[in-house]
């Protein structure tokens, strides 16, 4: 495109946004167990953290030690989890499919969840119930698209896939709004349609004990096979050729980012954004290759979801859903970066 | 021929899509320091050729056998190994840096959960090196010219340290300059490297100037090869590709085809 343009250098700067960005997530987590309906200055919070592991005389209020330790806690680890796993999960979809315009819920994983959400939620299914539903729909919509455009064999396999994965998300939502016909009006339809729109409220630690082992092992596979990722991400038919096993790739690939985004979606609800913008932010300041991509894109998506579920429980007297807060603050925040970067470019 | 070992002979080999058959009968042995010109028209199959002798597509029939072995129980990394390709320059649909770009060529080398390790950074800094565009490292594939990319690619096919170059049309794309360029390159790795070439090619004076061998496919998919001034004759010329043309011998130098014009009567038609 740019032609006889003279190339312009980039820097290698992996390492150290790695390095900044995990201090600023400490930072944020530690603000964030201040902040809410019940203010706590960050000296106590810091107090409080200490207390757990040192035997020191508690000087603080007890109910400060409950809000800190058994509702911000959870909530807070539970908002770095999901955004985690969203957020390198896209990352990894993109490089697969080697199209920045996919997000995570390219195969259907979110409809699935949601379809498995509102059923368990209609049936009067308790908190890990709906949990685990949503969980196996996710799951399931995946191996649906997988068993119905895994088997070209004419070659494109990335494309008949993503049709494939459409197909199945329209499936899965025709599902939802049957589910939400069904609903009552008074008690479960409101129920799942907050659910639908993503939030973390609910969010305690035998949830997070729920999500972390699919989250935190989808998220090793993935910076396991980082220097693959790259190859294919760059291009797949020469990755063939250059020595990579594609498809089997592609599969453990598919697998763990699958098995992340639906853990995270069954904690959280349909979140949506985040996987598709935070990749793109993290590739404008480190470039594609996923040994800096990866974990750049995870500790900037937890950084992003935890500054916006602050938003969430903060902002007014009742909770803001967090998917509309990810699209209104996400959106014009992606739009200006990239014109930004189009400017410079 | 000279004595040293072959570095691909390929026998009988059969190809197309399917149960469709477009090429066959495809044999030839190639030493080091040769040049293979893969040459034909649009659409007799060359493409389907390639992708088989790269192993993206299984033969219909024959076999490959690289410096003695034959290749079928091979896996992608032991081919990867030995066999570099270089395709035409493209863009990439991410950011990605040209030293990366290169020392993905280093993949077959590595565990399938390893990284470049220093010493294969170094090889691929080489690599560029060799082809004199070391100062290419650290920019951005995309945003180079498609000369310079086409330089890139051969340069990771390099790094993978192979004793088969394949080329897909290295010069398509490319200005006059950029043409000769990227061809002398190839001609001094073969010259100068312990490995042969193939590459395929639109142009006969490419096949002329720069091929120890030329092979050709026509429109029936037969496979005939032989030395360049052999093969690439006026009338072959004009019954492939229904055009006049005059073959040039100058002292001291390859011989030089100039096209005079379409036939007046199509040999396709």
């Amino acid at each position: 495109m740019v032609g006889q343009a003279p190339a312009r250098p980039v820097p290698m700067i992996g390492a150290g946004w790695t390095v900044l960005l995990l201090m600023a997530v400490l930072a944020a987590a530690l603000i964030s167990l201040a902040v809410g309906r019940y203010p706590v200055s960050p000296h106590t919070v810091f107090s409080v953290l200490v207390g757990q592991l040192l035997p020191i005389q508690p000087s603080w209020p007890d109910q400060a030690e409950t809000v800190i330790m058994n509702i911000r806690l959870p909530r807070v680890m539970a908002a770095l989890l999901v955004g985690c796993a969203l957020s390198a999960s896209g990352a990894a979809y993109q490089g697969i499919f080697r199209n920045p315009l996919v997000s995570p819920d390219i195969l259907g994983v979110a409809s699935g969840a949601g379809a498995g959400a509102a059923l368990a939620i209609l049936m009067g299914a308790s908190a890990p119930g709906t949990q685990m539903a949503a969980f196996i729909g996710g799951i399931a919509a995946v191996s649906l698209t997988f068993l119905i455009g895994g088997r070209n064999k004419t070659g494109n396999t990335a494309m008949t896939m993503v049709l494939a994965g459409i197909m199945v998300a329209m499936v899965f939502q025709a599902l939802i709004s049957l589910l939400k016909v069904l609903a009552d009006p008074i008690n479960t339809l409101p129920a799942i349609t907050f659910w639908l729109m993503g939030s973390l409220a609910s969010a305690g630690f035998p949830q997070l004990a729920a999500a972390a082992p699919g989250c935190l092992s989808g998220l090793a596979v993935l910076l396991l096979l980082r220097w693959r990722l790259s190859v294919m991400a760059f291009n797949d038919e020469e990755a063939q050729v250059l020595g990579v096993n594609v498809a089997r790739i592609r599969l453990a690939v598919i697998v763990a980012a699958t098995l992340m985004t639906a853990a995270a979606v069954a904690i959280s609800g349909v979140i949506a954004m985040v996987g598709l913008v935070v990749p793109h932010l993290a590739r404008m300041i480190v470039g594609a290759d996923f040994r800096n991509l990866l974990p750049v894109s995870a500790l900037m998506g937890g950084l992003f979801m935890l500054l916006v579920d602050n938003l969430a429980r903060t902002l007014s007297a009742s909770e803001i859903p967090l998917g509309i807060l990810t699209a209104l603050i996400g959106a014009p925040v992606f739009f200006s970066l990239l014109t930004k970067a189009n400017q410079r470019g | 021929m000279n004595a040293a070992p072959a570095m691909i002979e390929v026998i009988g080999l059969a190809c197309g899509h399917g149960q469709r058959r477009l090429v066959s009968d495809v044999s030839f042995l190639l030493h080091a320091h040769q040049i293979l010109c893969l040459l034909g028209p649009n659409g007799v199959g060359k493409t389907t050729l390639f992708r088989t002798l790269l192993r993206l597509l299984p033969p219909q029939s024959g076999r490959i056998v690289i410096m003695g072995e034959d290749t079928a129980s091979w896996g992608a990394a032991r081919f990867a190994r030995v066999v570099g390709y270089v395709p035409q320059a493209h863009a990439s649909p991410f950011p990605f840096r040209v030293c990366d770009v290169v020392a993905m060529g280093r993949t077959a080398h590595l565990g399938v959960f390893q990284s470049p390790s220093r010493n294969d950074i170094t090889i691929a800094m080489a690599s560029l090196e060799t082809l004199s565009i070391g100062h290419l490292g650290e920019c951005s594939f995309n945003a180079l010219s498609g000369g310079e990319r086409q330089m890139v690619l051969i340069a990771r096919a390099l790094a993978q340290r192979p004793r088969l170059l394949v080329l897909d049309e290295p010069t398509s794309n490319l200005d006059f300059g950029n043409q000769v360029a990227v061809l002398e390159q190839v001609r001094d790795l073969a010259a100068r490297q312990d490995m042969a070439v193939i590459m395929t090619t639109h142009d006969p004076n490419h096949a002329l100037g720069y091929g120890s061998a030329v092979a050709t496919l026509d429109r029936q998919g037969r496979f005939t090869l032989g030395r360049p001034a052999e093969i690439i004759t006026e009338s072959y010329l004009s019954t492939t590709y229904g055009i006049r043309t005059k073959l040039f011998h100058l002292a001291g130098h390859p011989p030089l085809c100039l096209p005079l014009g379409r036939q007046e009567t199509a040999p396709c038609a």
